[in-house]
């Protein structure tokens, strides 16, 4: 089976939905060129009138996929991920509050290519908790390029709008992605190191970086490691059997710590888990500053290996109970 | 162009029930009726009924907010029943009540709104994009105010319309007061009009009286006709007058203009039945009818909006209405 990066499957995916429904249109600035790599090509193969380059004017183009998903399209709005900050009355107010206010479908896939890393706020946010708190967005987050092939095929063919991140440190690896069509569907987390002492909740690169971790850990603790996929809807089920069952946690985010996923979580777990958890559940994020640009930010601002074994060390070395200890 | 007879006593009736209708409103605010607010378009009525009226049956609609889109409901034969028992909190709403004050009319072209002024303008790119791809002949009407017509969107939305010559007609309703500022400390551009604005995009700029119906109804059929022949967009401001303050039940405020009365004399209404009947198409006792029916249709409307059951919300029903299957 071919490997691909995520760039590649994001284009795949982006590639197969547009040859089989011709109302699925690619818009965004410098598309055609593909800034990323994302949509390589597809203006050769499927024309200008699909493939729309725009001017910079973020919030009207947002403004315009909307109108587009209203009236009969299906746009996949691509921006730098921060970018997208820049049209966020588009895609953080109106888009996600228009079932509920109008019951008009809005059936927009927003790609933000390459969230995360030390470009400083204007090329470095992750727009996770923002969306999170948004209600009304689904958001999708995936963590290697098998999975990113079928989650884009699922957002584009979801009629509600849909925030999908593809974090920087994450584009480049390989992994084994099929050439046909498939979908993976949305709320549905993959256990994807079993263990049995700590549950390591994360997704996109946290996923890396918990793998790792428990790597390291792994001569004296048995570390389970959920990658989420999709942090709305959250599959909610799977984190707590698997909470349940080790009896601590730590959840990985790559957003802020504060107010967003990894809080959200931890609150989550900590209530419907709070009879059976052995220590706090720890969370890590990103330090709640905003994100100098330089290497400071991916050296020292963004979660990293060794906080993720600091944090499974941390919820072993408890003052146990006796004979409460599985 | 001329409009027929037939199309003149057509727009003063949609005027007039415009008019009755905003009076209305403004009276169930007062009681307690409508839950949220109302934004009366008083002494601007003849804008959006002149424009949304000569709109063909597929056209797309982005309604101004003042007056919450009645006049541009009437104008597309849309149900005025649905809007008001949506401002009631009703289930029987336009929006089952969860909007409270939005207009969801599919067939008239009406997909919901919102109300950051501007956001509109790039829905309606969204919607001019629709229609020139579907190639049907299909167009778009924007109408946004003077106060939206100086935020940043309106670069943006001018800019693609013209860029990709979309089948939009902006009608810009500018009366001259942004909430309690008068246009003037507001806007730069050295005429008081948008078009050197609209002009610098190569589109076409045309202002009208917008206290006489007539006049907007030629000037957008006008532009319409620009627009569907693949020519690009067109904006047409109509200089209109608020009689009343920004929102309905709050003192008007305006501070630094002439508290004169401004632009009273001018009422639309007046202004349209003196022509019709000018030029022998009404007679007075034809207006006391259309009146008398006028009336006995907002007695039907304020019966069915009181009598409907309210919108009742619920933690599952709320969760359920956050996304479509």
């Amino acid at each position: 089976m071919p490997t691909k990066n995520i760039i590649q499957a994001i284009r795949d995916a982006t590639r197969l939905e547009m040859a089989r429904d011709p109302k699925t249109l690619l818009i965004g600035q410098s598309v055609q060129g593909s800034l990323f790599g994302t949509g390589a090509g597809l203006v050769t193969e499927f024309g200008p009138e699909r493939v729309i380059d725009t001017p910079l004017a973020e919030s009207t183009t947002a403004g315009a996929a909307i109108g587009l998903a209203l009236t009969g399209y299906r746009p996949i709005l691509e921006h730098i991920a921060s970018f997208s900050m820049a049209s966020f009355e588009e895609l953080f107010l109106l888009a996600p509050s228009w079932q509920m206010l109008h019951d008009q479908a809005v059936p927009l896939t927003t790609l933000l290519v390459g969230g995360g890393g030390s470009g400083s706020p204007d090329h470095s946010i992750v727009p996770l908790g923002i969306g999170l708190q948004c209600a009304g967005l689904k958001i999708v987050v995936p963590s290697n390029a098998y999975d990113a092939k079928g989650l884009l095929a699922t957002a584009i063919a979801d009629p509600n709008p849909v925030l999908y991140m593809a974090h920087i440190h994450t584009l480049a690896d390989r992994t084994e992605v099929p050439d046909e069509r498939y979908t993976i569907p949305f709320g549905q987390a993959k256990i994807v190191r079993p263990g049995e002492d700590v549950t390591v909740v994360t997704s996109s690169f946290g996923v890396k970086l918990a793998m790792r971790a428990a790597e390291a850990v792994a001569e004296d603790i048995s570390v389970e490691v959920i990658d989420l996929r999709t942090i709305e809807p959250l599959d909610l089920p799977t984190v707590l059997a698997s909470v349940t069952k080790t009896r601590r946690a730590v959840v990985v985010d790559q957003d802020i710590n504060r107010g967003g996923l990894a809080a959200e979580l931890a609150a989550v777990i900590s209530d419907a888990c709070f009879e059976t958890l052995l220590a706090p559940v720890r969370r890590i994020g990103r330090l709640p500053v905003p994100v100098p640009g330089g290497l400071a930010g991916d050296l020292f601002i963004h979660p990293n290996v060794e906080q993720v074994v600091d944090a499974i060390r941390a919820t072993t070395i408890v003052a146990a109970i006796p004979g409460r200890r599985g | 162009m001329t409009l027929t007879d037939e199309q003149k006593l057509s727009l003063f009736r949609t005027l007039l029930r415009a008019c009755r209708m905003d009076e209305y409103a403004c009276r169930c605010l007062k009681q307690g009726a409508i839950k949220l607010f109302w934004h009366s378009s008083a002494g601007m009525e003849a804008v959006g009924v002149g424009g949304a009226s000569v709109l063909a049956p597929d056209d797309y609609v982005w309604y101004h907010y003042r007056g919450h889109g009645l006049s541009y409901l009437l104008g597309r034969g849309g149900d005025p029943k649905l809007l008001f028992a949506e401002h009631f909190g009703k289930a029987s709403g336009c929006a089952q009540g969860r909007s409270g004050y939005h207009i969801v009319a599919p067939e008239a072209g009406i997909f919901g709104f919102f109300g950051f002024l501007g956001s509109g303008l790039g829905v309606a790119v969204g919607y001019g994009m629709s229609a020139k791809r579907r190639g049907e002949g299909q167009a778009v009407l924007c109408g946004l105010g003077d106060g939206t017509a100086t935020r940043g969107n309106i670069h943006e939305s001018l800019n693609m319309a013209a860029l990709w010559r979309l089948p939009i007609v902006y009608l810009c309703e500018n009366n001259g007061m942004v909430v309690h500022t008068p246009q003037s400390g507001t806007y730069a551009g050295p005429s008081g009009d948008y078009r050197e604005l609209v002009e610098s995009y190569g589109i076409p700029a045309r202002v009208v009286d917008g206290q006489d119906v007539f006049a907007v109804a030629e000037a957008v059929t006008d532009a319409l006709r620009h627009a569907r022949a693949g020519h690009g967009p067109v904006f047409v401001e109509a200089k209109t007058f608020r009689f009343h303050s920004h929102t309905e039940g709050q003192a008007d405020l305006r501070y630094s203009a002439p508290r004169e009365a401004q632009g009273l004399d001018r009422d639309p209404l007046s202004i349209a039945r003196a022509r019709l009947i000018s030029e022998g198409l009404l007679t007075e006792e034809r207006v006391d009818a259309l009146e008398k029916e006028v009336e006995a249709e907002i007695a039907e409307i304020d019966r069915f909006s009181r009598d409907a059951p309210d919108f009742v919300p619920t933690t599952e029903g709320l969760l359920a209405a956050t996304y479509a299957s």
